[in-house]
């Protein structure tokens, strides 16, 4: 893999990563901050899933009514988006 | 699976490619620990390069806005938290015309011409998206196949 960039750290945060990729047995630096940001991605996707629960259970929506109306909306789209533009059905 | 649905991802794995429907993406959110939720947390992880198409972002959208009241601001923070590409109309609405006579209902034809516009296969729960006709068009996948796959 081609290393085409370089960050600018402070020299405290350069030894706290040093010390990290060392503790937890990283081959690169670059590993371990692809590992970091996919652990980002991860509490990011779970917070929103926490959110999306939250808000069907505030509003008693089951899981298949969400997927009935969301088949409406699909619907509704479809028309909206697509059959007036020419040549489409 | 075609060498077309892999890409390196950033740990140097191969990474499997596919497009969502929205049944997938609901229920990963619901239950995160579920089959669907898998899928989507790969993605996180880099292992799978997942997509969905512009259309779906909005049916989500509207979904969330009507169905279940949230506020603009919580709508954001989910779709901006789904480990996802989204594919233009630009893209796969070429296709649409061709797609309309494979599918049982025209709505859905979107999502399999986003998948033979980029060569994708196409996740689904959908029994009627998964049908020989649309297999003779696309690679299909049912939730589970593609995480055992």
């Amino acid at each position: 893999m081609d290393l085409a960039k370089s960050i600018l750290v402070s020299e405290a945060t350069h030894k706290k990563l040093m010390i990290a990729k060392m503790e937890m047995g990283f081959k690169s630096m670059d590993e371990m901050l692809g590992g970091v940001i996919s652990e980002v991605a991860r509490a990011r996707f779970l917070e929103g899933s926490d959110v999306f629960r939250a808000g069907m259970n505030r509003r008693h929506v089951s899981f298949a009514e969400l997927g009935s109306s969301g088949e409406a909306i699909r619907i509704e789209l479809f028309r909206k988006w697509f059959e007036s533009q020419e040549g489409h059905p | 699976m075609k060498l077309s649905e892999l890409s390196y991802s950033e740990s140097g794995l191969k990474a499997k490619k596919a497009i969502l429907d929205t049944n997938v993406i609901y229920s990963a959110l619901y239950k995160p620990q579920g089959v669907c939720g898998r899928i989507l947390l790969n993605s996180a992880k880099s292992l799978s390069q997942l997509f969905s198409i512009d259309f779906a972002k909005e049916e989500l959208r509207i979904n969330m806005e009507r169905k279940m009241r949230l506020p603009e601001k919580s709508i954001e923070l989910i779709l901006e938290a789904l480990p996802l590409e989204w594919i233009s109309r630009d893209t796969y609405s070429p296709y649409l015309r061709r797609t309309t006579e494979i599918v049982k209902y025209q709505a859905d034809s979107p999502f399999v011409a986003a998948s033979i516009a980029t060569n994708f296969p196409f996740i689904t729960g959908d029994k009627h998206l998964r049908t020989a006709k649309v297999r003779r068009a696309i690679t299909v996948y049912e939730p589970r196949e593609f995480v055992d796959e």
